[in-house]
């Protein structure tokens, strides 16, 4: 809004400190602005108040307004992310036995300078093998891996992971023919051939976030290759 | 660019009301403008919370199981355990014709079923096919239009056309997520923005019952005012 001056003066009369010391207060703090949005909103461009910072190290771009920041593999053999299934202790494929791995490349641990919506894009190409060592029992045939956003507050006194079930995605098993609860059940490459991809938006407060992409494993071994994770946040 | 002046009282002056007032209502008339402003003097209080200049980030999500199936072949709204798949943004959300839209869609199919993926003649390529649409519900004056800001399509089977071949009518890509995205200019200032949903169709096939199946699925959408 546009400066009111609170006192006006008028000739032939006692002039107050009160009005004086508030006619100087208000423009000390107009000028040192106190600038709302209908100051501005006919006359500039945010993309000439807020010209953003590139941090190289970790590829964050930060803005007044927001900031994003990702990480991006393509297809290298040595980049791959593995997940397997063997570290779970008795049994592999169980629904109840879950054990979730983060996948590497596809995490960001970000810092909130208050409160925002942050909208996360991830992309992956994922490759399952098969469980040689375990058939039957539930889920038997195509064993499903999920693929879920993980989400840590670590503003919380006691930091405790939630998976984010609106983020799930599945790279199944590549052969099998009985039914599972989840199961693709043809042969060949194209259960355990997947693109697994999800953009959501999660509000989360002030502090200090960790995002991060996790599978909980039912094959002995899978990978991703080619990957794609980014965090943009709204802070409006 | 606005001019703020100061009278210089002298020892023994009486100030008068014109020279104690003016360098306040100069104050007054200086407006903000490229010409005194530099860039990142602004601070997050400077912007307006209520979002009526900056980006908005709005959201729908169905993170439930419960499936939508349909085997219609013209666009349908999905429905997610009753409740449509839409983001419906606050009455009032305007946009200008410089602004722009940018939405997004993903989910998760489930058990979708080909009967029929065409007889490999190019008439009938898009039986092997379902699809998804985002449409925008909005308002320039008189009645509410809409607009696609973005469609993609899936194939049933591991081909893009044929095949009358049963094998290829399995189940494989059960389970597959799917997610795209699209750019809208805004066409008009003034643009009253009403809704976002997302629309599922199957292929035209002959009325063979390709049915379509949708668990968990979300809109996004930015309003990007910069």
């Amino acid at each position: 809004m546009a400066f009111v001056k609170p006192y006006n003066y008028i000739n032939n009369q006692v002039l107050e400190d009160t009005n004086q010391r508030s006619n100087e207060e208000a423009a000390k703090v107009y000028v040192n602005q106190e600038i709302v949005a209908a100051d501005y909103g006919t006359n500039l461009d945010y993309t000439e108040i807020e010209a953003g910072e590139f941090l190289p190290v970790t590829n964050d771009h930060k803005f007044a307004s927001s900031f994003i920041a990702g990480q991006n593999i393509s297809n290298d053999n040595i980049d791959r992310a593995y997940f397997t299934s063997t570290t779970k202790a008795n049994n592999q494929t169980s629904a109840s036995s879950v054990v979730y791995r983060d996948l590497y490349g596809c995490g960001k641990k970000i810092k909130l300078d208050r409160s925002a919506q942050v909208l996360v894009t991830f992309q992956a190409a994922f490759i399952a093998g098969d469980n040689s060592n375990t058939t039957g029992g539930d889920g038997s045939g195509m064993w499903e891996n999920r693929v879920v956003l993980r989400h840590t507050d670590y503003t919380t006194s006691n930091p405790t992971p939630v998976y984010i079930a609106g983020t799930r995605g599945y790279v199944f098993e590549g052969a099998g023919a009985s039914l599972g609860l989840l199961n693709p059940n043809a042969g060949g490459t194209a259960a355990n051939r997947r693109q697994v991809q999800h953009q959501y938006v999660l509000s989360l407060s002030r502090g200090e976030h960790d995002l991060q992409i996790a599978v909980n494993p039912k094959v002995e071994y899978g990978w991703t290759s080619a990957r794609n994770f980014l965090v943009e946040v709204f802070y409006l | 660019m606005g001019q703020i002046n100061f009278t210089k009282f002298r020892e023994g002056d009486t100030p008068d009301a014109t020279g104690l007032n003016a360098p306040y209502d100069d104050l007054a008339a200086v407006s903000i403008e490229k010409e005194n402003t530099k860039p990142n003097w602004a601070t997050r209080a400077h912007f307006d919370d209520t979002g009526e200049k900056a980006n908005e980030l709005f959201f729908y999500d169905y993170d439930g199981v419960s499936a939508f199936q349909t085997t219609n072949t013209n666009y349908q709204v999905v429905i997610n355990a009753g409740t449509p798949s839409r983001i419906t943004f606050p009455a009032g959300t305007s946009m200008d014709g410089a602004h722009i839209i940018r939405a997004g869609a993903s989910g998760i199919i489930g058990d979708i079923i080909c009967n029929t993926d065409g007889n490999g003649d190019g008439t009938q390529d898009s039986y092997n096919y379902f699809s998804f649409r985002l449409l925008v519900t909005y308002n320039v004056g008189g009645g509410n239009l809409t607009d696609v800001i973005a469609e993609c399509g899936y194939s049933y089977t591991r081909r893009s056309r044929l095949t009358n071949d049963s094998t290829g009518l399995d189940s494989a890509l059960w389970w597959r997520n799917f997610s795209f995205s699209g750019l809208w200019a805004v066409p008009n200032n003034n643009t009253q923005i009403i809704s976002i949903q997302l629309e599922a169709k199957v292929g035209p096939n002959g009325g063979a019952g390709n049915q379509l199946d949708v668990t968990r699925n979300n809109i996004n959408a930015v309003l990007v005012r910069n």
